[in-house]
């Protein structure tokens, strides 16, 4: 059976905007990360964390345990900041910012205006390295919740940052978290305070605009006793030949009864065919369950960038705590995807959930790789883990590394993983009442996804289907 | 002095093989920086052996169960007057056998440190069915060796059937650093099924790495049961090279005390249509720990294959361990793998049944404990096999104590 490609779809955020811009010198040394701090007016403490973080980088040697293969990066080749300039002072509202950049966004979907009005979601959009505008802030200051970029952050509430910022993700953590404590530039800082329901969802957009630039943001969600959030996040990136580096940071700390959800919609420019260009996708995200009944889950959606490697991890140390992942990563072309979550049961009847959903197509590389571990002091704990990938086309391949270590009789873990093709039985049976083979495939891929797509807010679950739709487009032969 | 000085010096005195010497000696003793042996340490079991005192004993008073065909060694080296079948060394065959299996456990350095002694290499023939199953006994005296090293190698000829069961023994006092191979050529359309029984005594250390290459609509069978040693890993590596071919790689772990048991094996399906299926379980009590890694390889143009694993550990005391690393690496599309692992303690449910019933909860703890560990055992085919294992596993469930 063959499926003849219908239309070529190529990467429909490629665009690149003209933006006037202001940059350091390329390259990476002691110079360059004060001159970061000295830009942001930094504290004297943030100054001493990233010199700390910049000595303990420039120890550490690249990993090599990794599966995919990358070209080497030239660190000293890269701009480390980069911002649209005239943003030197922070815009007061949104009319004061660029035109130009408001209609990148509207391109990018996310009309900043229209979202305020319609949806009800506030965004926090980070361009490059800084960050240009909060919707809604003053609707979030009235219930209290603290919702900006995070050099703001440093500047009004610097005993939050300061009490949470490198607590989950510590500079030693490992050679990306390392680099990105150094130079990070900017990101969105929340907290919600006690017995605080955060009364809308947040939401951060990027997009890595200029050329050989690395972004490196962070972002520090803090969800204090008994209160909730939901947090989405989006990427974008143009269309370029080279590739990008982008070392993201997110932490996130649960408090008493605290709830967090995290979602993500990863759409990088994954490069063309030939696996020429594309964003490097190194990504430390791992939350804290602190303390007693709190939660935290993250969704993903993982369709774009040539090499991912993410792990969004929880530590359940509180007891009662519950940990969950959901996760849908979708490669083609020549991408690797290297992706998955760890689960580390600290406290007494700890959950954890696992559920994460692997598509291959063309020649690319998809890999889940988890660990659950279960320590002596767990006691009751339970996990329960599902992997499952399916290959389209004959080049590409799937490959499962789950790590399981139980160090507590009472705790029960499960795990299962399966890999198949889309059964033909299935393709038949659509295609025999009418339905042309890509719509078969679509639907079939969709289902397969479901799991994980409901657990999405519904506006990212209506994109991450129409996403995954068109990547699958021109995969299907 | 270091691990390879030591190689070095005590291996000078023995009959070895450069090339092999030489592979070791370059990759030195796994350490945990490698990923496959990252739960086990074995340079710290390797330092209480000496490697020059690799002698020969003999066997005093034999019982030979009839139902069997019985090959005798003692310490690596082969007993031919008390043996049924012959087993020749250093045959033109063995050298070929050899080459066609030359890249399974290839990165395994104590593999190499097994083929640099030349002269325990033996080859055992096998030709048509062989109605009784092969009963290889390996025993270990605590007197003489302190290091032993044997290969075997079998060549199942072409349609052919067999059964061989292979047990490790050892004085209860012996020291005894083992370190084993045995590799299988399965050729056309022959059928093979390895069972190997480990009730080494408490104080021995056995690796067994074990090599398969399956032919064309070939069958291998391999079943490790490790009870004894307060160390025992197995290499296991299959290649299914030929199309129809398929294997079966189970074993079963019960471990007390500080015993560790760690197995890693490796299917590789090569060729299109073929098909494997795992089951391994792990019963861990007292402080010991049970450590599985087992990765099933898809080749690219190998399509139309069947692929199934199972990891399933019970913890019985609070020290208990398990890790379980069951892993899959597919490179075709039409295929159809699954893996699994579970890890848990018995159900309070199904005791609170027997309990209801008048059985004591000690008597009903170990009947669940043996009931979970038959079901692997009911995989043997050969009913001669099967009941030697169930044996095996019966005399090590009698001092099973749950906490």
């Amino acid at each position: 059976m063959s499926f003849e490609t219908k239309i070529k779809e190529e990467y429909k955020w490629g665009f690149e905007t003209n933006i006037e811009r202001e940059e350091f010198p390329k390259g990476l040394n002691e110079d360059i990360v004060r001159l970061i701090s000295k830009k942001k007016n930094e504290p004297e403490w943030l100054l001493d964390y990233r010199l700390k973080a910049f000595k303990i980088w420039k120890e550490m040697e690249h990993p090599t345990w990794q599966y995919s293969t990358i070209p080497e990066i030239d660190f000293e080749d890269l701009y480390y900041y980069a911002s649209p300039k005239g943003t030197k002072e922070a815009p007061k509202s949104l009319d004061e910012l660029d035109p130009e950049l408001l209609e990148t966004f509207e391109k990018l979907g996310i009309p900043l205006q229209e979202q305020k009005r319609i949806s009800g979601v506030a965004v926090d959009a980070v361009f490059d390295s800084v960050s240009l505008g909060t919707t809604w802030k003053e609707d979030l200051e009235k219930a209290g919740v603290i919702f900006c970029s995070i050099s703001e952050a440093v500047e009004k509430h610097p005993e939050l940052v300061k009490k949470y910022l490198g607590s989950v993700v510590p500079p030693t953590d490992n050679f990306y978290a390392a680099l990105n404590a150094a130079v990070f530039s900017d990101g969105s800082f929340v907290y919600i305070p006690k017995g605080v329901t955060c009364p809308m969802d947040l939401s951060t957009y990027f997009r890595i605009n200029a050329k050989e630039t690395g972004q490196f943001e962070r972002t520090l969600i803090v969800a204090d006793d008994d209160s909730y959030v939901n947090y989405l996040e989006g990427c974008t990136a143009p269309q370029r030949d080279e590739n990008q580096l982008h070392a993201a940071i997110v932490e996130i700390v649960a408090l008493d009864n605290a709830e967090v959800k995290y979602s993500t919609v990863q759409n990088w420019y994954a490069g063309d065919k030939e696996g020429k260009g594309g964003i490097f996708n190194f990504v430390t995200k791992r939350g804290i369950c602190k303390c007693v009944n709190s939660k935290i889950s993250w969704t993903q959606v993982e369709a774009g960038s040539a090499i991912t490697w993410k792990y969004p991890s929880c530590i359940l140390q509180g007891d009662n705590s519950e940990g969950a992942f959901y996760s849908v990563a979708l490669t083609n072309h020549m991408m690797q995807a290297d992706t998955g979550t760890k689960m580390v049961h600290i406290g007494k009847n700890t959950k954890s959930t696992i559920i994460s959903k692997g598509i291959s197509a063309e020649q690319s590389e998809n890999v889940y790789r988890g660990l659950v571990k279960i320590m002596p002091s767990a006691k009751n704990a339970r996990n329960y883990s599902q992997c499952d990938s399916m290959l389209i086309g004959d080049k590409c391949a799937a490959n499962t590394f789950p790590y399981i270590d139980v160090k507590n009789p009472t705790a029960t873990v499960e795990h299962e993983a399966s890999t198949s093709k889309i059964s033909a039985d299935q393709l038949f049976y659509l295609q025999s009442r009418g339905v042309d083979p890509e719509k078969a495939i679509s639907l079939i891929v969709n289902g397969f996804c479901k799991d994980v797509f409901k657990t999405l807010p519904l506006e990212f679950s209506v994109e991450a289907v129409k996403l995954i739709e068109m990547k699958l487009e021109n995969s299907v032969g | 002095m270091s691990i390879t000085e030591q190689v070095e010096k005590d291996f000078s005195t023995l009959e070895s093989s450069k090339e092999n010497l030489g592979l070791f000696l370059q990759k030195g003793l796994p350490t945990k920086k490698n990923e496959l042996w990252k739960y086990t340490n074995l340079e710290r079991f390797w330092q209480e052996f000496d490697l020059s005192k690799q002698q020969k004993a003999d066997l005093n008073a034999i019982e030979k169960d009839e139902n069997f065909n019985h090959i005798f060694f003692v310490n690596g080296a082969f007993l031919p007057a008390q043996s049924d079948l012959e087993v020749q060394s250093g045959a033109t065959e063995l050298t070929s056998l050899k080459h066609e299996l030359k890249e399974l456990l290839a990165n395994e350095s104590v593999f190499h440190l097994v083929e640099s002694q030349t002269q325990n290499q033996y080859l055992l023939t096998l030709e048509g069915v062989q109605e009784k199953p092969v009963l290889i006994h390996n025993f270990y005296t605590s007197e003489h060796a302190k290091h032993s090293s044997a290969h075997l190698h079998v060549l199942a000829k072409a349609n052919s059937e067999t059964t061989i069961i292979e047990s490790h023994t050892s004085e209860d006092t012996a020291e005894s650093f083992i370190n084993n191979a045995v590799s299988f050529l399965v050729e056309n359309n022959a059928r093979l099924s390895f069972i190997k029984t480990q009730e080494l005594g408490e104080q021995s250390v056995q690796v067994q790495n074990t090599r398969a290459l399956v032919k064309r609509d070939g069958q291998f069978e391999s079943f490790t049961v490790d009870a004894g040693a307060k160390l025992s890993r197995n290499n296991i590596s299959i290649r299914l090279d030929g199309e129809g071919a398929n294997c079966a790689a189970h074993g079963l772990y019960v471990l007390g005390d500080t015993q560790q048991s760690d197995t890693n094996s490796f299917i590789h399906h090569n060729r299109p249509h073929t098909e494997s299926s795992q089951l391994y379980k792990g019963i861990m009590n007292d402080k010991s720990h049970g450590i599985f890694t087992g990765l099933i390889r898809v080749e690219k143009d190998a399509q139309l294959i069947n692929s199934d694993q199972l990891n399933k550990n019970l913890l019985l005391s609070k020290g208990a361990h398990a890790h379980s690393r069951p892993q899959l690496e597919i490179y075709a599309d039409d295929v159809k793998c699954a893996h699994g692992s579970t890890t848990g303690q018995m159900s309070d449910e199904e005791l609170f049944y027997f309990e209801s019933r008048g059985v004591p909860r000690e008597r009903a703890q170990k009947l669940l404990a043996q009931a979970f560990a038959y079901d692997v055992v009911l995989k043997i085919k050969n009913k001669t096999a099967r009941e030697y294992a169930q044996q095996v596993l019966k005399k090590n469930f009698k001092n099973l104590k749950v906490e």
